[in-house]
């Protein structure tokens, strides 16, 4: 199903990013089924997931480091591709439910094998990936095919013994957790107990154990009684990274809710609530739009918190709940183009967010296949592409800039007229210890590394 | 374009942009902005409303709509009715394009100090340049998406970015339309941010020739505030006057003359683009369905209708109960977008087919004879009044 290009081997490069390798899926008759919807590393890193808009999830893993090939330090190849979700329609509401993966989050690894959540807008699936590399062969009642022998063909007992055979890739499905969710999932979460996770759609939170099925818990419910009056939607939701009682979950208004369990059951009533109040002077009729947080992600120490909303990311403290502790520009040149973009929908993208391992910069996607990198304590920051004619093999990025119209222009500077609004950047990915990122640019993923020097990036 | 470039000091960003903006309207025109940006504010109010409105019900095949996006749509719309409220009235927003000569928002607008004395300028001028006015004023009425002016400041709530936010067409286009002497050379728009291509309305074809064609009556004294906001307003408050004035002769005004011509030349090829556009498009179709039918509900072309649009859309219906649903149910609202559409592509198609010769000949018209222009607006100022009684039938105002 899935080819993979290989790119031939470059020269040594000295710089902070190089472009691994790029992998590209396969068209599909329909049109855009291949658009990637989202990006996970797993715990360790070793295997990255995505989901795509025609419900497919390819698994990657990354090859282990080979001492005779010197830049051959764990590439990532297919590992297993999967049909995870098909179209569904809703015949009470005559709509069709898409296929399209939502979210994916890898459960810790417990055992051999691996498992995951993925989810559409509606029905969340638990998938088991397993490896066999051996079969059992010499049954006494069935050949290798399966079939049962002819008892009276049988004249001897042997013993059957495994037998080395190619590595296969098994996926599973194991859970199904259907009919709870009236809006769109938005997030999904596994919570630091392990056996709890929760799934969030526009106007509730539920809370579900990965055993059981058939009923989950509503721990947040912002529905009103009049849907006249609602206002307000829940944009992404996670649970605390340490603390198994907290969760966050963030809303189209720009706030963020810190909620604790073990205060209520229905957490209806939040512990914290982060909001930054709004500049006078910069509102304007988009001010509601460009405010609603399109991402929440808790910082692995779990001290932080990171949104990202349409023109900026913001690094919030779980201490302070006034303003964030941080506010980076991502495209802020985009601020005089937002009716456009209005009239166009791309303000309502939800570009997501990621934390490097060590909590020290952050990344998140733009248009015109950029992605942007902020390092919090050098305060540096770094506009780069992801395209394949910028970026061959092993070559190092070269950081972009984007100049606003009428401004001056520097060689090899696009400007803001130029960019292309349809190549955009939503889901990126950070591996878990090392520098090493995923970034989904439409259908293509793009994997890039650290090369030698990790100060930044 | 090269005004602003020339003019630019900042290097940077939209902070440079709108900077230097302010800058060249303060050195202009101390006047201007405060008038003109209580205009602009309307104007984007309205567009916003409009294309607000339009997002509600373009449909969508088969797959759920995204709930937060239409919360944060009805939360807009809920933001402008609730200052329309305020302002205690809804018409203007209804009836963006061609509003009656009573038109309260030019009350409000003659609130402002500084319009006061615009207004009698412009009574003061009107007698020559109202044939010119009237001609203009029959193009642009246009879509439901009056364009704003790129760079007038916002008063109120929007104080300083309000207006680039809102600013629909690019900066760069209109300023090319408007600074740019050679602009009787009608080149195709392009649009501001090579939008994909589900983006729709793209109606700043029909947006420079108002704020060129008002602005230089206004303000004659600098090139460069033709690219200052437009006013419809003021537009109207002239277009209002002419109907008795168009015919009385026109007195050689000297100081007007160029820039008039050249946002007549705008205007005009604006005009006969439109014309053209619409004749080919649909030959049979008379006058009312000229370049004002956009905000004519009879002529309008077979507009989906409206309540089909709830009814597909059941969660709108729960979700927007709140609103007035008399707003939904006045068809050019939702529909003139649709013929904005169709007449920008016309417009953006057959500009070509425009020469500067036919637009010359169309320039001189004004100054030979102003009963061909009677004739030809004639059409549109029924347009007006019957809308004026839809409107009131609609709206119950």
């Amino acid at each position: 199903m899935c080819s993979v290009f290989h790119h031939g081997r470059g020269s040594v490069q000295r710089a902070s990013i190089c472009r691994l390798k790029e992998k590209i899926k396969e068209d599909r008759e329909t049109e855009g089924a291949d658009i990637i919807s989202t990006v996970e590393f797993n715990h360790t890193g070793e295997l990255l997931a995505t989901g795509d808009k025609g419900g497919r999830v390819v698994i990657f893993q990354r090859e282990p480091e080979s001492k005779n090939e010197l830049f051959s330090q764990g590439e990532y190849n297919v590992y297993s591709t999967f049909q995870s979700h098909e179209p569904e329609f809703d015949y009470l509401k005559s709509l069709e439910i898409e296929e399209k993966i939502n979210k994916i989050r890898w459960l810790p690894q417990q055992n051999a094998a691996h498992f995951l959540l993925s989810t559409n807008d509606k029905t969340i699936k638990l998938w088991k990936v397993s490896e066999r590399d051996k079969r059992p062969e010499g049954y006494n009642l069935k050949d290798e095919e399966g079939r049962i022998k002819d008892l009276s063909t049988v004249t001897s007992l042997q013993v059957p013994v495994l037998k080395p055979m190619d590595l296969m890739v098994e996926v599973s499905p194991r859970r199904l957790f259907a009919n709870a969710h009236t809006y769109h999932v938005n997030s999904i979460s596994v919570n630091s107990d392990y056996q709890t996770y929760m799934s969030a759609d526009d106007l509730r939170i539920n809370l579900w154990h990965l055993d059981i099925t058939d009923r989950s818990f509503n721990i947040v419910d912002i529905k009103p009684v009049n849907m006249e009056d609602l206002t307000e939607v829940i944009t992404a939701a996670e649970f605390h990274p340490h603390h198994c009682n907290l969760f966050v979950y963030s809303s189209s208004k720009g706030t963020l809710r810190l909620c604790d369990m073990r205060e209520a059951a229905l957490c209806d009533k939040h512990s914290k609530l982060f909001e930054e109040p709004e500049d006078p002077s910069s509102r304007s009729f988009f001010s509601e739009i460009i405010s609603s947080v399109s991402d929440v992600k808790f910082s692995h120490s779990g001290r932080y918190l990171l949104t990202r909303d349409y023109l900026t990311a913001k690094v919030w403290d779980l201490n302070m709940e006034s303003k964030p502790l941080e506010t980076y520009q991502v495209h802020d040149y985009l601020r005089s183009k937002l009716c456009s973009l209005y009239e166009n929908d791309c303000i309502f993208d939800k570009f997501e967010c990621a934390w490097n391992g060590s909590d020290s910069v952050i990344m998140t996607g733009a248009y015109n296949n950029f992605f942007r990198m902020f390092d919090r304590n050098t305060k540096r920051d770094v506009t780069l592409e992801a395209s394949r004619e910028s970026s061959k093999p092993r070559a190092v990025l070269k950081p972009r800039r984007v100049c606003a119209a009428g401004g001056k222009r520097r060689k090899d500077d696009i400007s803001v007229d130029s960019l292309d609004f349809t190549k955009k950047i939503l889901h990126t990915a950070w591996h878990p210890t090392e520098n090493i990122i995923a970034i989904a640019a439409t259908n293509n993923l793009y994997i890039f590394q650290d090369k030698l020097n990790s100060e930044m990036h | 374009m090269f005004s602003k470039g020339a003019k630019r000091k900042l290097d940077e960003d939209e902070e440079g942009l709108e900077g230097k903006t302010l800058e060249v309207m303060g050195g202009g025109s101390p006047l201007v902005p405060e008038c003109l940006s209580k205009v602009s504010y309307t104007l984007q109010r309205q567009t916003i409303f409009n294309i607000s409105l339009m997002k509600l019900y373009s449909q969508r095949p088969l797959g759920e709509p995204s709930l937060e996006r239409r919360v944060l749509i009805n939360n807009m719309l809920r933001r402008i009715q609730d200052e329309l409220k305020q302002e205690g009235s809804l018409r203007p927003l209804l009836l963006p394009p061609s509003p009656p000569p009573d038109d309260p928002m030019d009350e409000g607008f003659r609130d402002a100090p500084s319009f006061g004395v615009l207004s009698a300028a412009v009574t003061a001028q009107v007698s020559q340049p109202s044939a010119l006015l009237m001609s203009m004023m029959a193009p642009p009425p246009p879509s439901p998406h009056p364009m704003m002016p790129p760079h007038s400041p916002a008063p109120q709530a929007f104080p300083s970015r309000a207006p680039l936010d809102s600013c629909l067409t690019p900066a760069s286009l209109l300023e090319e339309d408007a600074a740019d002497s050679a602009f009787c050379v009608p080149s195709p728009p392009t649009p501001p941010l090579s939008p994909p291509p589900s983006q729709s309305l793209p109606s700043p074809p029909l947006s420079p020739a108002p704020s060129a064609g008002t602005v230089p009556v206004l303000f004659p004294p600098s090139l460069s505030d033709m690219e200052v906001g437009p006013s419809p307003a003021i537009t109207r408050t002239a277009a209002a006057n002419t109907t008795t004035m168009s015919t009385s002769p026109a007195p050689p005004h000297n100081p007007l003359t160029p820039f008039l011509s050249t946002a007549l030349r705008d205007c005009r090829s604006t005009a006969a683009k439109a014309e053209e556009s619409l004749s080919c498009e649909a030959p049979p179709t008379p006058p009312p369905a000229g370049p004002g039918d956009t905000s004519v509900p009879p002529s309008c072309p077979p507009p989906p209708s409206p309540s089909g649009f709830l009814s597909d859309l059941a969660l709108d219906d729960v979700l927007f109960a709140d609103i007035d649903t008399s707003m939904y149910d006045f068809d050019p609202c939702t529909t003139a977008g649709g013929v904005a559409m169709t007449a920008g592509g016309g417009l953006t198609k057959l500009s070509p087919g425009v020469t500067p010769d036919e637009l010359l000949k169309s320039l001189t018209s004004p100054y030979s004879g102003p009963a061909p222009q009677v004739s030809t607006n004639q059409p549109f100022k029924i347009d007006l009044t019957e809308l004026d009684h839809i409107m009131e039938v609609l709206v119950g105002s």
